[in-house]
C-alpha cells in the first residue's frame, strides 16, 4: 500500500508519474481530517458523524462521540467510541473550509 | 503504517484501538443490523470476533437471545464499539 | 487413488504455467500494467458526476485521486432519492462540502461536462405501440 500515501514509483516513462504528484491524495485528506468531525456515509442509508481518532490502510475508521443515523433520520447514540469497517464506507465528509 | 501524519500523537489506528479492548464489554453490529452485547475475547485482521457472555438486540431491543461464547465472521461486522 | 492422480497431474498443470511465467518474465515481457485506464488528470477542476454501489449519487468538483481510485471531491451536493423508490431521484440536494471517495464503492464516474438529461426513451416507445 506504499504507493497509495506516498509519490508512486518513479517510472522510466515519466510522463505520468509527474503528473500524479501534483494532485491531493485522498488519503492525506483523510490524514488531516483526524481530530475533526466528519460524517462517514456508507452505500446504504447509514450515515456516522463523530470526530476521526483515526484509520488505516483498508480506511476502517475509528470515531469518538459517533451518532448513527439511517434513511428515515433516526438517530442512535451517542456511541462512545467506535471502529467503523471500511467494507461498506462510500464517503467521508468533512465540513472544514 | 504508511500515512504521514502530523498528529500522530493523538491518533488511534483500528489495530491499536482493538487492542485496548480486549477484555471490554462491547456492542458488535452487523450489517443486517443485529447488535451483539459481549466481553470482547478477541479480534483478527478480519474482524473476526470471540465475544462471550453475549446478548442479542434486534432493532436496538434485546431480542432475549443470550449466547455464551460466540463467534462472529468478520465480513458481517459493521462496527465494533466500546460500551 | 484415482483422486490422487488427478491432483498430481494438476500439479503438473501448474508446474508448466510457473515455468512458463518465468521464462517470459525472463525476456521483460509483464502482462496489463497496473495503471488506471480513465486518466482521472483530465477531469480535475471539473464538475463530474459519481455514483455509488447501493445508488447514492454525487456531484463535485474533482480536486485529487489515487491509484486505487479514491477520489477528492470539493462543493459535493448529493442528489437524494426518493425514500419509497431508491431509483427515482429527486430535485433535492444535500451539500457535503469536502468528501473523499472511496474508489471501492465506486460504480460510475462521468463529466458533468457533456452530460444532458433526455426524456424517458422507454416510455416514448410505449405510446408509439
Amino acid at each position: 500500500m506504499a504507493e497509495v500515501a506516498t509519490n508512486p514509483s518513479v517510472d522510466v516513462t515519466g510522463k505520468q508519474e509527474e503528473v500524479t504528484i501534483s494532485t491531493v491524495l485522498p488519503l492525506e485528506i483523510i490524514d488531516k481530517s483526524i481530530g475533526k468531525v466528519v460524517t462517514v456515509l456508507l452505500t446504504t442509508d447509514k450515515e456516522f458523524t463523530g470526530k476521526l481518532v483515526g484509520f488505516d490502510d483498508f480506511v476502517n475508521v475509528v470515531l469518538e462521540d459517533v451518532t448513527e443515523t439511517d434513511s428515515e433520520g433516526n438517530t442512535d447514540g451517542p456511541v462512545k467510541i467506535m471502529l467503523l469497517n471500511g467494507g461498506q464506507i462510500a464517503m467521508i465528509s468533512s465540513t472544514e473550509d | 503504517m504508511s500515512e504521514v501524519s502530523s498528529n500522530s500523537s493523538i491518533k488511534t489506528d483500528p489495530s491499536t484501538f482493538l487492542s485496548g479492548i480486549i477484555g471490554s464489554k462491547v456492542s458488535v453490529k452487523l450489517n443486517n443490523g443485529v447488535s451483539y452485547v459481549g466481553n470482547l475475547q478477541s479480534i483478527d485482521g478480519f474482524m473476526n470476533i470471540v465475544m462471550d457472555t453475549t446478548a442479542e438486540f434486534i432493532g436496538g431491543a434485546a431480542s432475549g437471545t443470550k449466547y455464551g461464547d460466540v463467534f462472529i465472521r468478520g465480513n458481517n461486522v459493521l462496527y465494533i464499539s466500546k460500551v | 487413488m484415482e483422486s490422487k492422480e488427478t491432483a498430481r497431474d494438476g500439479n503438473q498443470n501448474n508446474r508448466d504455467h510457473k515455468d512458463q511465467r518465468r521464462r517470459n518474465n525472463g525476456t521483460k515481457q509483464e502482462g496489463p500494467k497496473r495503471e488506471a485506464i480513465l486518466d482521472l488528470n483530465k477531469y480535475k477542476d471539473t464538475q463530474i458526476k459519481v455514483e455509488f454501489i447501493g445508488g447514492r449519487q454525487i456531484v463535485g468538483v474533482l480536486k485529487g485521486f489515487d491509484q486505487l481510485m479514491n477520489l477528492v471531491l470539493e462543493s459535493v451536493e448529493e442528489t437524494l432519492r426518493d425514500p419509497e423508490d431508491p431509483n427515482v431521484l429527486t430535485k433535492d440536494t444535500r451539500s457535503l462540502g469536502r468528501v473523499v471517495v472511496r474508489g471501492p464503492s465506486l460504480l460510475t464516474i462521468s463529466p458533468l461536462d457533456g452530460s444532458e438529461v433526455i426524456d424517458n426513451p422507454f416510455v416514448a416507445a410505449e405510446v408509439q405501440a
